[in-house]
Order: structure tokens, then sequence, then C-alpha cells
């Protein structure tokens, strides 16, 4: 079982408090649906991202769930109002128990 | 967290806390639905959920039961202006067909988008995405990418914090098919 890679997030260069910004965030991933077979002929075991969860300053802001029908390379863009700096994080799990994390600081800067 | 050797439709859509609703309630109301949606034809419907035989271009069974566990037997209104929900009408790719949604509500304490489902009617399995908004969201919108492995009307069903349901849905052309069924 390989690990799974550092996912992505990208916030707006400035920040004013009050703010409603979209996160953007994604991770590598293929997203198996377990439709396909390889090239002997078995079946290819499914295994997608099925959870995504975005905290803020410990507070869970923003959860995403996925199937099959999300797109290899999952991406997503998502909206948090900020009224104060903190840290976000964004956690990435799929079918295998794989968990993988990145986090920011969000300054408040506008 | 789903275990890897389950069934795929059950470990295809996690929304929980389905009411134990009959096959037969969900099926008088899916029938509505589907009219509405238009996407399927009265008669061949039934079928689908009866025998778990799909044809050409009704919707799948597994799409019924998903649809099933995020409505659970509650009214969805169909008309709603309140959903934008833009994806393109033709998608020469059907790996990855990238969709924004925005739903028009004030994200207070006591009016709010609690959810957001993404289902597909005709894809070897329904569930695409669900997105889960919060206090801290101050706007009910979201981006993301889908597969779709023919042409089909996708289906977003939003659930307010008040337990209303509202859905949306678009017909996307699909040259080339995704989802590996190739």
């Amino acid at each position: 079982m390989s690990n799974l890679t550092k996912p992505r997030i990208k916030l707006p260069d400035t920040i004013k408090s009050g703010d409603v910004i979209d996160v953007h965030a994604g991770i590598t991933h293929v997203m198996e649906t377990g439709n396909r077979r390889d090239s002997e002929g078995r079946p290819i075991p499914r295994n997608v991202v099925n959870s995504v969860v975005a905290t803020f300053s410990d507070e869970v802001v923003f959860t995403a769930k996925f199937g099959s029908g999300t797109a290899a390379n999952p991406i997503i863009v998502f909206p948090m109002r900020v009224l104060a700096p903190g840290r976000l994080e964004i956690t990435w799990m799929d079918e295998e128990g794989r968990l993988t994390s990145d986090a920011v600081n969000v300054l408040v800067n506008g | 967290m789903p275990k890897r050797g389950s069934p795929p439709q059950s470990a295809d859509t996690p929304v929980s806390g389905g009411a134990p609703g009959t096959r037969r309630r969900f099926m008088l109301g899916g029938l509505a639905a589907a009219a509405s949606y238009g996407l399927g034809g009265g008669v061949g419907y039934v079928s689908a959920g009866g025998s778990g035989v799909a044809t050409a271009d009704q919707p799948t069974p597994w799409f019924h039961d998903a649809f099933e566990k995020v409505t659970r037997g509650r009214p969805v209104e169909t008309k709603s202006k309140l959903v934008k929900f833009d994806i393109p009408g033709l998608a020469e790719n059907g790996n990855m067909v990238p969709y924004s949604l925005l739903v028009d509500s004030p994200m207070t304490d006591v009016d709010n988008v609690r959810s957001i489902t993404v289902l597909s009617p005709l894809n070897p399995q329904a569930f695409i995405a669900s997105f889960e908004f919060s206090k801290a969201s101050g706007v009910a919108r979201v981006q993301g990418r889908l597969r779709l492995a023919k042409t089909q009307d996708v289906l977003v069903i939003v659930e307010f914090g008040n337990g209303q349901l509202v859905s949306a849905s678009r017909r996307v052309e699909v040259h080339v098919g995704g989802c590996g069924t190739g």
C-alpha cells in the first residue's frame, strides 16, 4: 500500500476579515472505479478517495464525500468565511484507509 | 469507513440514516420525480425498481437507491429557482466534466443549506459526490469534476437546514464515456 500523495491547497492572495474566500484543494489519485480490468483481464479493485474534511482552527468547516463518479485527481473549490487568522487543514481519505492532509496558515492581510 | 469487499451499492452511497422506507413508497415518489426530471418513461421505470433490470435510458436501480437514501421519502421541489447548476451541455470526454453549484441561501443559523448531493442516473455507480456546509461557509457554492459513462441528466439534490429538498438536473451529451467501462 503506497502512501497518498501530498494534497494541495490554494488560497486567494489577499484576504480581508469577513471575506468569503474560495479554497481550492486537490489531490492526485486514480479514483479506481472497480469497473476496469488489467491487461490480463482481471478486475482492478475499486478504490476511490471517499472523504474530504476541512477544518479551520480545529472546527469542521466543510466536508465532501466522493463516489466513483468523481473524476480522477479530484479537486474541490469550497467557500469559507474568514473572520480572523487561523489554520486550515484538509484531510483526504481513500477506501483503503489511506490518509493524507495538508495545512496552511490563513492570514488576514487585505 | 466502507470496507473494500463490501457490495458496490452500499459502499457507493455514504448518505446514512435512511428511514426504513418501503420500496413501494419509494417507487411512487420516484415515479413522480423521474417524470419531472425527464429521466425515464413511466412504465419501464417500474421494472427497474422491481426486477433490477435497467434498459437503455431508464435510471438504474442503484440510482433509485441512492436517490432514496438522500430523500428518505420526503418530497423534492424540482422547479426551484434557488439552484444554479453549471455543467457543460456537451462533454467530448466523460472522464472529466467540471461542474459548479450555487444555491441561493443567506446561510444563517435559521436559513441555510446543509448539503448538496450529485447523482448519476446512468453511470455504473450512481453516487458522484456530496458536500456538507457549515456556519463558516458563508455561501453555498462548490465546484468539482465528475465522470459520466454516457449521455444523461445529472441530478443534484439540495437539502436545506430545515429539511426541505430541492433538485436540479442538467443534460450532458457524452461523446466518449468515462468510468472505465469502454
